[in-house]
């Protein structure tokens, strides 16, 4: 870097304490070329009270500086201390981030135009303005931005959304400025410069704006952001951003997303079940663990469970190995910690016999519908101990990803919501407000199956439930609303119809509740083995590794 | 040292010279600095004084103490005088060099200071004073003034005051220990005894109070003595 660069670098990042201390030391000058002047007298008198002036300036400096610092700049207009981190603080490679390959390779893309940047300019390309890394939370995007960062080689500043949001008005604005100015001065510096938004829907939503032609704070923000990722003036500095989201697109603004801007899009999905397994050995390296657990079954049992979830459930079982005072992690351990997180603390109630009866032949009529009829899910446990506010539980996951839903599945999620009630009304004759939940829930399946989905047998396709329902006839919402029943009652009655058939492996199964309090997987196979009701294992997939990770190399 | 004390009446003349642009005549006599100047039109015609002349009394006066303070000889008093050969008259201040450094260290307030300047009028025109009159002043003498001025600023402050005692002047001097009080008076009519009263009650209370400042254990004066005119009583 030539001289007179890096004497443009220094005087811009130390230009005000150049400006401070020579005039300070010009100052100092000036006095004692003034005290040399004056008549003895007056020079004895001057350094006689020169040491208490000092010290009633010092006080008033510190004063000064505290108010200003405190009050009027620090608290609200500067950015985070930490929002500048360096390379070596990042360390995170491409081999870091498990799965995403896809994503991995847009990204790798990125990393090469960056560090390709001169002999693109010289053909007279110009590198992405901006790159949207879409996905549900803890997927994996912060990281991607790291790895991104990383590999190319250049500095990385980091800030949230929310940063950017103050109760006054135009500080988000100023943020925006004083961000992108330190990133140009980065990217003066070092070729180029990454600056990482996360959280972006907080200031990239669309911009609303009143009659009386104002607007949010958060206009202002976006606006400014906008303008500095392309705005009018001459931005000769190579400034990528990076931004993460969990919203939809639909949310952010258009101008956010238009060419010139966040032009490249990146979605990041939940991890498929071998992405699982990598980060379920990605994560147990890092912890003593059996090494005869079956991680592919961890990988079944986690389906949409994000790669933040997984490394969250290797942390519990951890906790939960040392308070049990093993010395390494099991495949109980495990299974324990995905059901703390899952489902919360089990808090045991002291109940009467009555109520757990109730309860046992509530979850027993959930079990054996699911077991049963479900086409997707697999039981993993049944439970009659008192979690997350409820009496007891059936917990139940797909066997693979499901990205869709068939009416045979959505009808199958009905039935196994109705064999609580039925199981109740099948013992008791009458049930209990422990119902309530499962109703509403298959309520709204049916309701969402008839007028949002097309799946009634009446023949109305559409979703109605777009129309304001003023606009919808009476006759066409009593028809919506029959079909609604129609399924509810005929689902209500094919449930009675299995359990009535099924009674004793309900019965079994509600007994078997009430002696054990609950059942794992195994026991439930077990139990449907004994009547001959037991359902096709699906073979357990030998999972290999996933391909070799991208490096920038590749 | 700023201001040397083998060449302290050269190095004063030099700085009223280039800062006041007035030509004095500077005498260091024992303890005590002589400064005296002329010039024109001491009154205006608004029967007040010049601006510009006591523009330049205060210039001298500034001068003389920065010379005071900054030099190596020791000067205990700073006596400036200004004449004005058109009017017949001249108007002297005599300052104690201690209040000065006083007041610079805040010691006591700015009323307190003024109070403690010594002013005197007389009809010599010539700025020239001869060196037999020029003597060096000691403490009892400047005591002596000091109640003298005090005194005659409060008879001649209110011109009713003046008519009813009919005291034109007050001087003071310093006699072995005593401080001699003359009051002039303008007619010879002698006063009443209710207004002798009253003028001797205000001269033991200056005196006392200036004794108090600048002789509290009483060494330097041990009495005081009140002179008026033939025919008058003495007291």
């Amino acid at each position: 870097m030539g001289l007179l660069r890096r004497f443009k670098i220094f005087w811009m990042n130390h230009w005000l304490a150049v400006v401070l201390i020579g005039s300070s030391v010009l100052l100092v000058l000036a006095t004692i070329y003034g005290i040399s002047k004056l008549e003895s007298f007056y020079r004895t008198m001057t350094l006689a009270t020169l040491p208490l002036q000092l010290l009633m300036t010092g006080f008033s400096a510190i004063i000064f500086v505290f108010l200003y610092s405190t009050v009027l700049q620090g608290r609200m207009g500067r950015l985070g201390k930490k929002s500048r981190i360096s390379l070596s603080d990042v360390k995170v490679t491409f081999k870091d981030v498990i799965g995403l390959e896809n994503a991995k390779k847009e990204a790798l893309e990125v990393v090469q135009l960056l560090k390709d940047r001169a002999k693109l300019k010289a053909i007279g390309g110009n590198i992405i303005k901006g790159l949207l890394m879409v996905g549900p939370p803890g997927t994996g995007k912060t990281l991607l931005a790291k790895a991104i960062a990383t590999e190319a080689g250049v500095p990385f500043l980091s800030i949230s959304g929310s940063e950017f949001v103050e109760v006054f008005v135009g500080v988000g604005a100023s943020r925006v400025r004083q961000l992108f100015k330190q990133a140009r001065q980065l990217a003066y510096a070092h070729g180029s410069c990454i600056v990482f938004i996360d959280e972006l829907d907080v200031i990239g939503r669309g911009r609303h704006f009143n009659s009386f032609g104002g607007g949010e704070e958060t206009n202002s923000t976006q606006n400014q952001l906008l303008v500095e990722m392309d705005g009018l003036g001459e931005k000769t500095q190579n400034v990528v951003v990076v931004g993460a989201t969990n919203a939809d697109e639909g949310v952010l603004d258009k101008a956010l997303l238009r060419p010139g801007r966040f032009d490249r899009k990146i979605y990041i999905d939940l991890p498929n079940l071998n992405e699982r397994v990598d980060l379920f050995r990605y994560y147990l390296k890092k912890i003593k663990h059996d090494a005869l657990m079956d991680i592919g079954r961890l990988g079944r049992r986690c389906v949409g469970k994000s790669p933040a979830d997984i490394m969250n459930v290797t942390k519990e079982a951890a906790l939960i190995a040392t308070r049990n005072k093993r010395d390494r992690v099991t495949y109980t351990d495990i299974t324990e910690a995905i059901e703390r997180i899952d489902l919360g603390i089990a808090h045991p109630l002291s109940m009467s016999q009555i109520e757990r009866e109730n309860t046992a032949y509530h979850e027993a009529g959930h079990l054996v519908v699911l077991y049963t009829l479900h086409p997707t899910d697999d039981v993993f446990k049944a439970s009659i101990i008192h979690r997350g506010g409820a009496l007891g539980v059936v917990y139940h996951s797909p066997r693979e990803e499901q990205h869709t839903s068939n009416r045979e599945r959505i009808l199958a999620d009905i039935k196994v919501s109705l064999g609580g009630y039925m199981g109740e009304k099948v013992k008791f004759g009458v049930t209990t407000n422990g119902v309530s939940s499962d109703f509403a829930h298959a309520m709204k399946l049916a309701h969402t199956m008839v007028w949002r989905l097309g799946m009634g047998r009446n023949g109305f396709v559409g979703d109605y439930s777009v129309i304001p329902e003023s606009q919808i006839s009476d006759s066409i919402k009593d028809k919506l609303n029959n079909e609604t029943y129609e399924i509810l009652n005929g689902c209500a009655k094919d449930v009675e119809e299995l359990l009535r058939a099924d009674w004793p492996i309900v019965d079994r199964f509600a007994q078997e509740l009430l002696k054990r309090n609950e059942l794992e997987f195994d026991d439930i196979h077990a139990i449907f083995a004994e009547y001959g009701k037991a359902r096709e294992q699906v073979p357990i997939q030998t999972v290999t590794p996933s391909d070799p990770p991208l490096t920038s190399g590749a | 040292m700023t201001f040397p004390a083998d060449r302290l009446p050269e190095t004063v003349r030099a700085l009223c010279l280039k800062e006041q642009k007035v030509d004095v005549q500077a005498r260091l006599v024992g303890h005590t600095l002589y400064m005296s100047c002329a010039v024109d039109g001491l009154i205006g015609v608004d029967l007040d004084f010049d601006k510009k002349a006591l523009e330049t009394l205060e210039g001298v006066m500034m001068s003389g103490t920065r010379a005071s303070l900054s030099t190596d000889a020791k000067v205990d008093f700073l006596s400036v005088r200004v004449a004005d050969a058109r009017l017949g008259s001249s108007i002297t201040l005599l300052r104690y060099v201690p209040d000065i450094k006083g007041i610079l260290y805040m010691r006591y307030s700015r009323d307190e200071f003024e109070s403690r300047l010594v002013i005197e009028t007389d009809g010599a025109p010539d700025p020239d004073v001869s060196q037999e009159e020029q003597k060096d002043i000691t403490l009892p003498d400047f005591m002596a003034r000091l109640v003298a001025s005090r005194l005659h600023r409060q008879l001649t402050g209110n011109p009713l005051v003046s008519v009813f005692l009919r005291v034109s002047q007050v001087r003071g001097r310093a006699d072995g220990g005593e401080v001699v009080l003359v009051c002039v008076r303008a007619e010879d009519e002698p006063l009443s005894e209710s207004s002798l009263d009253v003028l001797d009650a205000a001269v033991a209370e200056v005196a006392l109070d200036v004794f108090k400042k600048y002789d509290p254990n009483g060494l330097l004066i041990h009495g005081l003595l009140k002179k008026g005119p033939p025919g008058n009583r003495p007291r």
